[in-house]
This record gives structure tokens, sequence and C-alpha cells, in this order.
């Protein structure tokens, strides 16, 4: 039996006494594509805030290669492989490109990427190094959050709601960029509410529903229509 | 690896640019000829106003560095103070005993970072305030060590880092020390921010949340920032015990915490010199209107909420109104 990459088993988490996930589970293999769907306020954010420790998990287990993750906090996750692009982007303002990019290699953890590797994938940042991160367009400054969670050298890249305010071509550049980034190993967790990145880009799907996984499969076996449809059910 | 990062932090820092040489210069001139040329009462003024100089740094530090306002640094200030002085009463070796003390107020102000650190806004600003006053009231109380109400003297010992004591007790020696130790501060901060940790800071400043997400502990950098505003509030303290020769509670009183923050606030946070220059002007300020008037402390209280109105940046801010203008002008071909 392979040992997943990513494996939460019935985590239940709250924020206070709020019980938004109820019994979830979830996995995701090295270099595997997955995508969590779902109408608004389902919990699916919920998901990573639970890994980074923001809502609380009283019940169930996450587990990272095999390893047991007990104790979530909001600076382990990046520890562990997991780096997030939040929902908004998050860009630190005062900071300029490469300040914010260099951020991202918090750990020094060994791998792959540095700063070269990022500008050659963006050669837009490059361009603009010291220009400050927020006088990006919505779409560069999405390549920005990606790269800075990129310069972690991360084995799961989790991305909230990339595709939110961002023209369709710049969801096209993406789901190329997302999809390249899978053939160098890292595995991509996609939280996403619209279905057209998710069906062009993941390889397997959870729905989420009412804060547990109503329905999960491969995406070569649902269509546009009927996975809209398990959404609203 | 040390030496690249620091050589990194000097290309950066804008005290290194021509512009900031300039000022540097300028300044270093300006203290030498007020040195040869004041009297000695405009000298003693001014040793003073450099020493609150450095407290209003410390918090101006904080403030902008972790966006953090604190009610409460007059504790680090009266620790440095009594500290100086509790050293020298028990003979212990001065020079020794005096980074001795300074250690002490960053790890116990590291320590207490950590617990207020947690929190932001005006609860951070409370829970300094009630921390001041635990030490202002502890000060107060503990006669057997302090000597309470009545304040301890300050015996200092022949010489002092290689000077003769009384430098450090004549207005201009002291004048020209605390700058030295003003400027240094100064260029320190300067480094700190364009350093690796320095724009870490800022990223906390922004957006703590996601800097702690990228793997970061920022709760131990917070402590550290605010250990550092409280050992520069130290030093401060330091140089007053030994300008002064007595130190008595009252340096403690939250009051103290509160003049410091509205040096800062008056000189502003966009640059790292604002509260440097807002407690030059509220100190001679305050002096000046206290020989025109007894009704003084009004007439300070209506020009302080006027040029916060009209320049809420302080002095930093107009100083950034005022070179935004002038290039404007440039740029429209010569002032029309």
């Amino acid at each position: 039996m392979t040992t997943s990459l990513l494996e939460l088993r019935g985590v239940n988490a709250f924020y206070g006494s709020a019980h938004i996930l109820q019994g979830v589970d979830l996995s995701v293999q090295s270099g595997e594509r997955v995508a969590v769907v779902g109408r608004n306020g389902v919990g699916k954010t919920t998901i990573v805030n639970t890994l980074l420790g923001i809502a609380a998990m009283r019940g169930g287990s996450v587990h990272m290669r095999g390893e047991s993750l007990l104790k979530l906090a909001g600076h382990t996750a990046a520890t562990h492989g997991i780096a997030v692009v939040p929902q908004g982007r998050m860009i630190l303002p005062n900071l300029s490109i490469e300040e914010n990019l260099k951020l991202g290699a918090s750990l020094r953890r060994p791998g792959e990427w540095t700063l070269d590797r990022i500008y050659g994938l963006f050669p837009m940042l490059a361009e603009r190094r010291r220009s400050p991160g927020t006088a990006l367009s919505g779409g560069q400054q999405q390549m920005l959050a990606i790269g800075r969670a990129l310069m972690a050298n991360p084995d799961l890249l989790i991305l909230d709601e990339p595709s939110e305010g961002l023209a369709p071509v710049i969801v096209d550049e993406l789901e190329k960029l997302l999809r390249d980034l899978t053939e160098t190993g890292v595995a991509i967790l996609l939280i996403e509410q619209h279905l057209r990145l998710v069906l062009d880009l993941a390889e397997r799907f959870y729905v989420l529903s009412k804060g547990h996984v109503s329905e999960t499969g491969l995406m070569k076996d649902v269509d546009r229509e009927t996975l809209q449809a398990r959404i609203m059910q | 690896m040390a030496n690249q990062t620091l050589a990194h932090s000097f290309r950066e820092s804008p005290i290194l640019r021509p512009s900031g040489l300039i000022v540097l210069a300028i300044l270093t001139a300006t203290v030498v000829i007020l040195t040869a040329t004041g009297s000695r009462i405009t000298l003693s003024l001014l040793a003073q106003a450099t020493i609150i100089s450095i407290m209003a740094l410390s918090v101006g530090f904080l403030a902008r560095t972790a966006d953090l306002i604190s009610f409460g640094h007059a504790a680090p200030f009266g620790l440095g103070a009594y500290g100086t002085a509790l050293v020298f009463q028990h003979g212990i070796p001065a020079e020794v005993g005096i980074w001795l003390v300074l250690v002490a107020v960053f790890a116990l102000f590291f320590v207490i970072g950590l617990v207020v650190g947690k929190l932001n806004g005006i609860a951070f600003s409370m829970l300094t305030l009630a921390l001041g006053q635990f030490f202002f009231v502890a000060v107060s109380k503990l006669r057997a060590i302090t000597a309470g109400a009545d304040g301890m003297t300050v015996s200092l010992p022949r010489s002092l880092f290689g000077l003769p004591s009384r430098t450090f007790q004549t207005p201009d020696g002291m004048f020209i020390i605390a700058a030295v130790i003003l400027a240094a501060l100064v260029i320190l901060i300067y480094l700190f921010e364009a350093s690796r940790t320095g724009r870490l800071a800022i990223g906390v400043r922004e957006n703590e949340e996601r800097v702690l997400f990228l793997g970061y502990r920022t709760k131990i950098l917070k402590a550290a920032v605010f250990a550092t505003s409280a050992t520069i509030a130290g030093v401060s303290g330091v140089l007053f015990a030994l300008y002064q020769g007595f130190v008595s509670p009252e340096i403690m009183h939250w009051s103290f915490s509160g003049n410091a923050l509205i040096m800062a606030i008056l000189g502003g946070s966009l640059a790292v010199w604002g509260p440097v220059a807002g407690a030059l002007v509220f100190f001679f300020l305050r002096e000046w209107l206290s020989d025109l008037t007894e009704h003084w402390l009004a007439v300070l209280g209506v020009i302080l909420i006027t040029v916060t109105v009209a320049w809420p940046g302080g002095m930093t801010g107009l100083a950034k109104a005022m070179r935004t203008r002038i290039s404007g002008r440039e740029r429209n071909g010569g002032g029309k």
C-alpha cells in the first residue's frame, strides 16, 4: 500500500463552537492534481485553515507522508512541505516583488526552486523585481503568490480560489502553469468554486457539502453538468 | 555569509546614499558648532533633549517596525536608569554592569513580548500601560532596594568606558556622548530595516498571518522587536541616570511614556528620524512655552492637536508632502 502525501481522516474542525468540518476524509498523492469543490460556505477554505491551525481540529487525524501532524500551527505546515497560496493572494504591499519572493524561502528546505528559477518561470516578475508587489495586476499578483509559495520548495501546493477575479485568458495560463508544476513532482490541492479551472486541471475531485465529503471520483468520469449538479445537490 | 548580509544591508540602506551622508555631515557639524558656541544652559537642554530623543526613537521604532503603540516604555527607561544606579551602589564593575543591565532589559522584555505580542492595537497599548504602571508601583514600594519615593543618588565611579566620569555629567560632554549614541542607533535601525530580518519584520507588520504561514515564528520576531525597542529605551535611561546623577519613580510614571509617544507621533513614523525630530521640537517647544506662560501645557496641547490634524504623518509626513510638491514643480517646469 502506498502512503499518501496528505491524508485527512475523519477530520472535525471548529471555529469557536461552530462545527464546520464534520468528518472529512481526503487524500492527495505525490504529483497529483486534486480539486475540492462545493458551494459557498460548505467548509472548503476551512480545510486549508485546519492545516494552518486557524480552525481548531477536534477529532480525526492529518498525516503527511504517513507522519501524523499532531499539533497544527501556522508555521508548521511549511515545515512539513505544505505551501498555501491564499485566497486574495495576500501580497505584502510595502515589500518589493523580490522581497516578497525571498520571504517564501523561510525554511531553506532543499529543492529545485530558487529565485532564478522563479524568474525563469515568470520573466515578468524579474523585470519588475524592485517594484512593490501591489503594483502588479491581479493575474501577476497570483503568479507572485505562486512563486512565493514555490520558494519554500513544497511537496504540496494548496491554492485557495486561485481563479477568483482573473480574466479567462489568465486562468488558461494559470492552468498550464500548474499542470507543468506537477510534472516536477509537486502535488496540487485546488480549492475552487468555479469549475472551469477544476475541469481543465484536476485529475480527481471531492465535492464538499455541509462540512463533509458527499462525493469523490475521477475527473475523467464526469462532465461539467454532472459535477455542477452534484455540487448543487 | 554574515559579512555578505551586512554588506547587503549597507548597500540597501538609505543612510549611506549621498543624501543620507550629507544629512549626517550637517548634523555632525551642528553638534560641533553647538558644543563650541552654546551656553551652558543651552547645552544642558540639548543634552537632556538628546537623551529623551533616544527614548522617543525607541517608541517610534516599535510603532514603525511592528505597528504597535506602547504606553509603557517608561518601564525599560526606568529599569535602565535604576539598574545603573544599583550597579554603582553595589560596586559591580561599572562597564560590565551597564551591559548586564541592558542585556537584562532585553531578556525581560523579550519574555514580556512573547505574551503581549499576541495582542495588537488598543489591547496591546492598554497592556503595556498596565505593565508600565506595575513597574512604577514596584519601584515605588521596594524601598529596601530603590529607596522608594525618595529616589536614589547615582554615584559614578572615577572613570567610565575610558572617560573621566565628569564627562558624563557636564552638559557639553553628555551632549556629544548622547548625540553619538543617538546617531549610532539611528544608523543601526536603518541597517536593520534594510536587512533580511528587517524586511521580515515589515512583512509581519503588513500581514502577520501570511508571514506565519510561510513558516516563520512571527511571535518570536515580534518579541525580539519589542525587546530591542525596550533596550533602546533602556540605553536612554542609562544616559539619564549618568547625566542627572539621581533617579526617582517619577521617571517610570505612565505620563512619561505618554510624552515619549507624543514626541514619536509629532515626528511621525514615515522615517526613522521622525521621533528624534519630534522629541527635539517637543522638548524645546515645552521649554520656550513654559517661559512664556504658566498655562503652557494648554498651549502645547493646542499646538499638538493642530499639528496632528494638519499633518497626520507628523513631521515626516510634512517632509514627504513637501518633497512631493517640490518634485512635482520640477516636473512641471519650474514651479508655476
